[in-house]
This record gives structure tokens, C-alpha cells and sequence, in this order.
């Protein structure tokens, strides 16, 4: 018995001699989280050239597709502010280490003086999911002194070990943020949601806005992007008069695609056409049998055939 | 008793002695703490040579081109550089120079032969080498077991019956000096870090010897002092009394002068007044010089500039007198008068000659033994470390050290279902250690235990977004070195720890792992 106390002194004395945040286990809850680059939706830089300041094109510019890049810009722009709150838990030691458990916080919020933030990440092994770990998160806030009274304001969850290698969806709501005051001048209204898979080619990212918000109008947002460089982009701009494009483009490696867009007036009114461009983006062909895209009919031209090969949307339709 | 009454008659019947400078003086200087298979090695066999060297350096008139200093040489070396010594000291004598040679030995002596380490120098061989050289002034100074010997064969007898011859011109002659008769065994003490008889010649010929007081050190009054204070030395020891012998066959006029205090202008002086035993210690608490003396004339003690301690036991045995003082070119003068009275049991004299330091350094690797362990937490790492390792400190054979090693690696982390992550991994260790070494020729096993501590960190490519880690902790452990000495200081020295770590962010584990060094060790101090 007196050996077990020895031992027992022993294990108390090294316990207390070691201390540090040296934890692989920490390492795979935070992997499991998105980083910038898993949530990145590129397309070719050179849509990003602004209308008319490309080479003249005998057949006209792509300009609806020359809205994709500075969209897809806005879009990164508006995870990174998602990813900024996910971050906060890589620069600070969990608080909380259980065995599928971890969590962190309280914190002050520096920003935001008064509130105060905390995280937590289960994980899971569904049968479903055949032995890989199911994660799931949620940032909580609230002002300080209003014990159990969290507020959820990001949740996501994550099948798969890593974030770089499965499929996770997570939800941020502004309308949680405003409410506990963890708001600025430039926080939208509404939600954003975040779908992921990153498990199979092609990568897929689906950014869902419920306001108008970042620059960018309130749209499901689509993207797919293929290891050869080719993609799929689905985007919403509106005009300098208001109305509204909704853009389904494919574009290959080079940049040349093939979209078919559909518009509608700031009165109601809805048509579409189809637009295919060479890498320069110079309209190689237009299918536009109500001349809605150019100010002097007949704005079709060329053949179909002479549109790219790129790929097509790997969404499932909408519900009708 | 006889030997030393020989010696002071001799002393008192020689006219005075020449200057050193009238003399060409070569010097063979030989320390061999190996005497081969059955011999215990001996701690101070390389030290004693090297402060005779010194000291016939400082004091005795020796060139440094015409010294040979050989430690742990063996005896081919011996040989080859006595012939040299001799045909160069023919050859200035053949130029018309006086010459001397004078050749000393530290180490191993049986049956007759000097034991250098397996290789043997017959007493005759050496007595008839000295004998023939064509040297004015041969002598030998053997500090070895049994070396009365070389006294005694071939007839020649030794003192006290010597004839002193007084013809013109200088001293001519053999004269051998042994530490011990030729059944007793020569002595070392841990107490002064020396052997006996070299600690008392080497006294003596700092000055601790010139009764005169005239600033020479004579060969006779050399030996007469360390012949009495090794004698008083070894009175009470276990290895029984030691008897310097000499054999003194010195023709001419004039007594050697072996030592002239006057270059060394800086130095002690125990003024007429002074009376027992000063025991000088150097600032590691080592003894230096020793000065027995009765009131009457003063005596100075040459040193080198540096700081020093002077103590006198009270002769009541009630306490000591103990003085600190600092040399440098002038002499300075140690009074009782002047000294503080401390009690014993602050005796400034360290036992065990003393602590002696070292400085390793070197490069090695770890490794953990578990190899989860390694994959997914600490993987395997190089390091480059420095150590202090300090022996005879806390007491006999026992050693300790302070270490600390930086290192690192980079590695693959692997988690489960997911891609291997580039790690890198940074290490900073150190500890202190206790251990015991045990001498096996020129090798030197070293068993012990140590308690260090680990700071552990890694990072991983920005790309990753990961955090950086780090874990601190202590890690006690087994400590196990082998030595092999290369030269007086330089040793190469291989090690291995086996160390435990209790882990306990994850999880509470315990685990084990190796570091192996493998670097020099460099003597400080010896």
C-alpha cells in the first residue's frame, strides 16, 4: 500500500509539474472547422476586367460575365466575416476538454464592450457515417451579467474528420448578432448559410443570403469548382437600373463559359438569353431571341457550336 | 632519518651555489597515471607532472624549448624523447656550455621497471642512460612506488653515505631522488590533490625549501625539505611512512641550484617571526605551496599572480588562522598577526584535491518509445547540448552537472482521417544530474540519475491554421556515459538518458523516451 501512496505522490507531483495546451485532440476539433480556403469560390481572375476595357471584341463583351469575379470577391468577403468569429477559437486554448467535447470561453468581446462570447464543439460518431466523427459547433453570446442567457449567433456542423475533406453546413444569423449588440454599421440583416462538401470533386459551395448585404443581393449562391480549373457559378447582380441577373455560368480553365441568364425588370417583367465567350471574354455566340441583351436587334449571333465545352451544374434543381 | 641528516650535512658543506643561468637546463617531464594491467589508475600522476613542468618553467632556469612534457605518453615516447633531451644537451655542451638534464617521472613503478601504461622503462635502463649521458648534471627525480630502487642497483650506494668530491669548476655528477624506499609504496593524497612527495617538492622548490633564504632552491635543500615533510606527511597513513632516498655521486664545486626565486617577483613572505605550517590554497580551495618553518629567517614562496589563501593550523588545535590574499608583482608579507581565527570545520582546504569542472558539449537525438506517441504528439527530434559536469563536489567519485539542450524537428502529424500535417517541432531540455564514475583505463562508465525538465513546442504552416502548441514538464530520469580520454583535457563521451514523461493535456499517460548525445567533454582548470 505504501508503494501505491508513493506512486499515487509521484503521478500528483508530475501532474502538477505539467501544464501547457500540447493536444492532438484539440487539433481535430479544430480541424473540423472551416478555414477561408475551404469556403473560397474562385473563378477565372479574368472576368474580374471591367466592361469595355477589354480588348474590342467584334461580337461585344461578356459583360454578365464580367460581374462574376467582383461577385465571388464579395462572397469570400462575406465568410471571411463568418470565418473571423471561427478563428477566435485557433488563437486561444479550449477551456473545456472532455471526451467529444470541447469548449472555450467566456470571452470579452473586445469590440463589443459588455458582451461576451463562449464556443462549444461536440462530436458525434452516427452510424451513418460509417466510423467518421460528426462535429457540430455553435458560437453563443451574450451581454455580461445575464447568466443563462446565450445566445446562439453561428452553428454549423461537419461530417468528416477534416474540414478539408467532408461536407458541413453553418448558419449565421445577423439578426441574433444585432440583437445581443455584437453588431456594426455594415452587419446585414437575416442569415447566411454556408453549405459545403469538400468530399468529392467537384468542391461545392453554397452560400445562401437572406438580405441584401456585402454588396451582394440576397441570393442561393452556387459554386463548383474541378481540379482541371473548370467550374460552375451561379450569381445575382442588379443593374445600374435595377434590375435583377441571375446567372448560371460554366467556365473552363481558361475562362471561356457558357451562361445562360435570366433577368427581370425592376417592373415585374422576366426573360432570359444565353451568352458563350472565348477567353478573352468576347461573346462568341448569343441566343437571344427577344433581343433583350443589346440595344440593336438582332442581338443572336454566331453558332452554338462555337461555345465551349464546360461543365454543367452539379446542384439538383430547385423545387419547383 | 638518515637520508635526511645526509642531506642537511650536505647541504651545510657545499659552497655556495652557482646562478641557474651559468647552466643550460633541459627537462624531461613524465606523468603516467596507467601502469597497465593490475594497476590502480592514479588521480595525479598528469597533475604532478604538470607542476613540476611549471614550476621548472617559472623557477628552474628550464627553456620551454628544452622542456619535454609526456603525460600518459607511454614508454616508446619516454625513450625517444630522453635520447633527444641528451644528444641536445651534448650538443651545447660540446658548444662549451654547462649543461644539466634533469628528468622526472610521476607514475606506476614494480619490480624494478617504470610502468608506462603497458610499456615498461627498466630502473637500470634509466640510471645507466643517466649515467652515460654527457651532461654535466644528471638528475633524476622518481615519483613511483618502489622507487628507492634505482638507488640501490648496481652497487651504488645510497645516502646517506655519499662522497662529495671538490675539484675545479662546477658540479658534475649523477644525482637520483626517489619518493620512496625501495619496499614502500609512494603515496597520493586526495587532501592536496598530488602525491605527497611531489607536493612537497614542488613546495619546497617554490621556496617552502630555501632555509638559507637566500632566494636559491639547492638540490639538497630541496630534497631535505620534502624528504621531512613527506615523512611528516605519511607519518599517520594507512599506506605507512614514505622515505624519500637520494643517491648524490656529484663531483665539482658548488651545490645545483634546482630553483632561483627572482624572476617570480610576486610571491608570499613569512617574515622571521613566522613559525608552523602555511598551507597556500588556490581559489578552488586546492593546496599550492606549503612552508614549514621555525622563527627566525623569513622565507618567500614564489607564485604567480592570483588570489590566494593562507591558513595555519594553531598548534592547540583550537581553530585555524586563515587569510585571503591577492598576488601579483610585489610580494606580500602574511602576519598571524593579521590572519582570522576561524574554527576548524572551516577549513578552507577542500578535500579530494578539490572540485574539478568540465564542459560537454555535443549533438545527439531523441526519440519516444510509444509510437502513438511519436506520431501524434512528440516526434522524434535531434538536439544540440551543453552540460557543466562537476566532480569530487559533493564527495569522493561522485559527480554532478547541470545540462541544457535546444533542438527540434519537423515531422507529419497524423489524426485520424485526416491528411498527415507538416509539424515542426521545437525542444528546450535541461536538468541537473548525479552520477558516479568508474575508470577502466582511459575509459570512464558513469552511471546516474537526473531530474530535468522538457518545454516542448510545435507549429505547424500557416496554411493550416492551426495554433501553435507548447507543454512544459519535469522528466526525471537514468543517466549512463561513457568517457574515453583523448588527451589530458579532451575526452570523447557518448551518452544515453532514458527519461519519463507524465503527460496530461489529453490525457493522463506516462511515457518514456531515449536521448542519446554523442560530443567532447573538456577539462576546465586541471
Amino acid at each position: 500500500m505504501r508503494s501505491v501512496n508513493r506512486l499515487a505522490l509521484v503521478m500528483a507531483t508530475a501532474a502538477l509539474a505539467a501544464c501547457g495546451d500540447y493536444s492532438t485532440e484539440d487539433l481535430r476539433f479544430l480541424v473540423a472547422l472551416p478555414t477561408q480556403d475551404d469556403l473560397r469560390v474562385e473563378v477565372p481572375a479574368q472576368a474580374g476586367g471591367a466592361p469595355g476595357a477589354l480588348a474590342a471584341c467584334t461580337g461585344g463583351t461578356a459583360d454578365v460575365w464580367l460581374r462574376a469575379k467582383p461577385t465571388s470577391d464579395e462572397l469570400n468577403a462575406s465568410v471571411a466575416f463568418v470565418l473571423g468569429l471561427v478563428d477566435t477559437v485557433r488563437r486561444v486554448p479550449p477551456s473545456v476538454r472532455e471526451q467529444d467535447v470541447r469548449g472555450w470561453g467566456p470571452w470579452d468581446d473586445e469590440r463589443h464592450p459588455g458582451r461576451e462570447l463562449r464556443v462549444f464543439i461536440f462530436r458525434t460518431y452516427p452510424e451513418e457515417l460509417a466510423g467518421a466523427p460528426r462535429h457540430a459547433y455553435a458560437f453563443q453570446a451574450r451581454v455580461k451579467g445575464t447568466p443563462d442567457d446565450w445566445t446562439t449567433i453561428l452553428a454549423g456542423t461537419f461530417d468528416g474528420a477534416s474540414a478539408s475533406r467532408g461536407e458541413g453546413i453553418l448558419l449565421l444569423d445577423f439578426d441574433a448578432i444585432r440583437a445581443v449588440g455584437l453588431d456594426d454599421l455594415d452587419t446585414p440583416s437575416g442569415t447566411e448559410l454556408v453549405r459545403y462538401d469538400r468530399g468529392a470533386e467537384p468542391v461545392t459551395v453554397e452560400i445562401i443570403l437572406g438580405h441584401e448585404g456585402f454588396g451582394v443581393v440576397d441570393f442561393g449562391y452556387q459554386y463548383a469548382g474541378w481540379a482541371d480549373g473548370t467550374g460552375w457559378f451561379a450569381y445575382a447582380f442588379r443593374n445600374p437600373t435595377g434590375d435583377l441577373f441571375m446567372v448560371g455560368a460554366g467556365f473552363d480553365a481558361a475562362g471561356a463559359g457558357d451562361a445562360q441568364i435570366v433577368f427581370q425588370t425592376a417592373g415585374g417583367f422576366t426573360g432570359g438569353y444565353r451568352h458563350c465567350w472565348d477567353a478573352e471574354a468576347c461573346l462568341v455566340h448569343v441566343l437571344d431571341p427577344g433581343n433583350y441583351s443589346c440595344a440593336t436587334p438582332p442581338c443572336s449571333f454566331g453558332e452554338a457550336s462555337a461555345c465551349p465545352a464546360v461543365p454543367s451544374s452539379p446542384f439538383p434543381p430547385p423545387p419547383p | 632519518m638518515r637520508s635526511l641528516l645526509a642531506a642537511l650535512l650536505l647541504a651545510a658543506a657545499l659552497p655556495a651555489a652557482a646562478d641557474l643561468a651559468d647552466t643550460r637546463r633541459f627537462a624531461l617531464v613524465a606523468g603516467e597515471p596507467d601502469g597497465g594491467a593490475g594497476t590502480v589508475r592514479l588521480r595525479y600522476a598528469e597533475r604532478d607532472a604538470l607542476r613540476i613542468r611549471e614550476i621548472l618553467s617559472k623557477v628552474g632556469g628550464v627553456r620551454p624549448e628544452d622542456t619535454r612534457l609526456l603525460l600518459s605518453a607511454g614508454a616508446p615516447a619516454f625513450r625517444r624523447a630522453l635520447a633527444e633531451l641528451v644528444a641536445r644537451a651534448a650538443d651545447a655542451r660540446a658548444r662549451g656550455e654547462r649543461t644539466l638534464l634533469l628528468v622526472y617521472y610521476s607514475g606506476h613503478a614494480k619490480d624494478g621497471e617504470l610502468r608506462l601504461g603497458a610499456g615498461r622503462v627498466g630502473m637500470d635502463e634509466l640510471r645507466k642512460a643517466l649515467e652515460d649521458a654527457p651532461v654535466d648534471v644528471r638528475i633524476g627525480l622518481l615519483d613511483s612506488c618502489r622507487s628507492g630502487a634505482i638507488a640501490r642497483t648496481k652497487g651504488v650506494r645510497p645516502a646517506p653515505t655519499f662522497e662529495v668530491k671538490a675539484p675545479a669548476g662546477g658540479p658534475e655528477g649523477l644525482v637520483l631522488i626517489a619518493s620512496s624506499a625501495g619496499d614502500e609504496d609512494s603515496q597520493e593524497s586526495d587532501a592536496i590533490g598530488a602525491s605527497w612527495f611531489t607536493h612537497h617538492l614542488a613546495s619546497g622548490l617554490l621556496g617552502g625549501a630555501d632555509a638559507s633564504g637566500d632566494g636559491k632552491v639547492t638540490l639538497a635543500e630541496a630534497y631535505a625539505y620534502a624528504y621531512a615533510r613527506t615523512v611528516g606527511s605519511t607519518m599517520g597513513s594507512a599506506g605507512g611512512v614514505q622515505h624519500p632516498v637520494f643517491l648524490y655521486d656529484l663531483g665539482g664545486t658548488g651545490d645545483v641550484v634546482l630553483a632561483d626565486l627572482a624572476p617570480v617577483a610576486g610571491g608570499l613572505v613569512f617574515p622571521e617571526a613566522s613559525e608552523g605550517l602555511y598551507v597556500v590554497l588556490d581559489e578552488a580551495g586546492r593546496a599550492v605551496a606549503e612552508v614549514s618553518k621555525r622563527a627566525g629567517a623569513s622565507r618567500r614562496i614564489a607564485l604567480p599572480p592570483g588570489s590566494y589563501r593562507v591558513k595555519r593550523r594553531l598548534a592547540d588545535d583550537s581553530g585555524l588562522l586563515v587569510s585571503r590574499v591577492s598576488v601579483d608583482r610585489a610580494p606580500v608579507t602574511i602576519q598571524d598577526a593579521d590572519m582570522d581565527r576561524v574554527p576548524l570545520e572551516r577549513d578552507p582546504q577542500k578535500g579530494f584535491s578539490g572540485r574539478r569542472t568540465a564542459l560537454v558539449a555535443g549533438g545527439g537525438a531523441q526519440r519516444f518509445f510509444d509510437r502513438a506517441a511519436r506520431d501524434g504528439l512528440f516526434p522524434p527530434a535531434t538536439l544540440a547540448g551543453l552540460e557543466l559536469a562537476v566532480r569530487d563536489d559533493l564527495g569522493r567519485g561522485l559527480a554532478w552537472g547541470l545540462d541544457a539542450a535546444l533542438g527540434g524537428g519537423s515531422g507529419t502529424l497524423r489524426m485520424p482521417g485526416v491528411d498527415g500535417v507538416p509539424v515542426r517541432f521545437a525542444e528546450l531540455a535541461g536538468g541537473a544530474s548525479l552520477w558516479k564514475p568508474f575508470a577502466l583505463g582511459r575509459l570512464t562508465l558513469s552511471p546516474g540519475v537526473r531530474i530535468g525538465f522538457t518545454w516542448l513546442a510545435r507549429s505547424f504552416p500557416a496554411g493550416e491554421a492551426l495554433p501553435s502548441q507548447h507543454f512544459f514538464t519535469v522528466t526525471p530520469g537514468l543517466t549512463g556515459a561513457a568517457a574515453f580520454r583523448l588527451t589530458r583535457r579532451l575526452s570523447a563521451i557518448g551518452r544515453v538518458r532514458l527519461s519519463y514523461l507524465f503527460y496530461n493535456v489529453d490525457e493522463n499517460r506516462s511515457l518514456g523516451f531515449v536521448d542519446g548525445l554523442v560530443g567532447v567533454e573538456y577539462a576546465l582548470g586541471e
